[in-house]
């Protein structure tokens, strides 16, 4: 982009050049990263409903609607930190054995997860790396959509590996996750 | 390549580094409508390229890079 910019010339007397201003543009500007739908606003929202609909309950003496009300709102307050004191206590960990290979070779991935809150966890994972390394998403059999998905039972304290195989088959640059490195 | 998927907040990106290239005091011309569009078009091939169906911050970033 930087060839459509024109620099002042006080700019080219002091050696600016237009790909130092677009990098200073692009390192202020921050990134949005809660794309779709807002699910902290989603359950304020549901929560502002389940308080108007015990205040009616309240004035209208409709027993059946505040108790209603009650189980709404202690449903949201659960699924509204519950859920993220369950998520803190994961660690997870995502490491490749590769970062560079060519066209054709082998990198294997190790994802390891562990438990370190008092209570055991069910989790369903699905890989969602398939993209990656030029794979574009296609399987090659019914064994690899298999393969793609794993629960994973963690009792307290303890910890899962799993590794899988991804083939570069083309070439590029490819982000597999964010690496524990 | 005009499939690729640009969401409404990728293009609020793409549109804000324009607009601040225009207002930026190094610079007499920022980026032209012209810029904007051919930024857009740019990522959703860096996106294709890479095997996406959906541009990404990353992709935009990288081309301005280039």
């Amino acid at each position: 982009m930087g060839h459509r910019l024109i620099l002042k010339p006080e700019s080219r007397l002091r050696k600016i050049t237009t790909q130092s201003v677009l990098d200073e543009i692009v390192s202020e500007i921050a990134v949005n990263h809660h794309f779709g739908v807002d699910l902290e606003s989603e359950l304020m929202r549901a929560l502002a409903v389940s308080l108007f609909l015990l205040l009616i309950g309240l004035l209208t003496g409709a027993s059946m609607l505040v108790y209603a009300a009650y189980v709404l709102i202690a449903i949201y307050m659960l699924t509204r930190y519950l859920s993220r004191k369950w998520a803190d206590s994961l660690v997870a960990l995502l490491q490749s054995t590769a970062h560079e290979v060519e066209i054709g070779q082998n990198g294997f991935i190790n994802f390891k997860l562990q438990n370190g809150g008092e209570a055991a966890k069910h989790l369903d994972l699905a890989r969602r790396y398939s993209a990656a390394w030029g794979n574009g998403g296609a399987t090659t059999g019914s064994q690899d959509r298999r393969q793609q998905l794993a629960i994973v039972f963690l009792s307290t304290g303890s910890a899962k590996l799993h590794s899988y195989k991804l083939t570069a088959l083309r070439r590029g640059y490819f982000q597999i996750g964010p690496l524990n490195c | 390549m005009q499939e690729v998927f640009v969401d409404p907040k990728v293009r609020q990106y793409l549109l804000q580094i324009v607009q601040d290239s225009r207002t930026h005091e190094a610079l007499a011309l920022g980026g032209s409508p012209r810029a904007s569009i051919a930024l857009m078009r740019s990522s959703q091939a860096m996106a294709a390229v890479l095997g996406r169906s959906y541009v990404l911050p990353d992709d935009v970033k990288k081309v301005v890079g280039l």
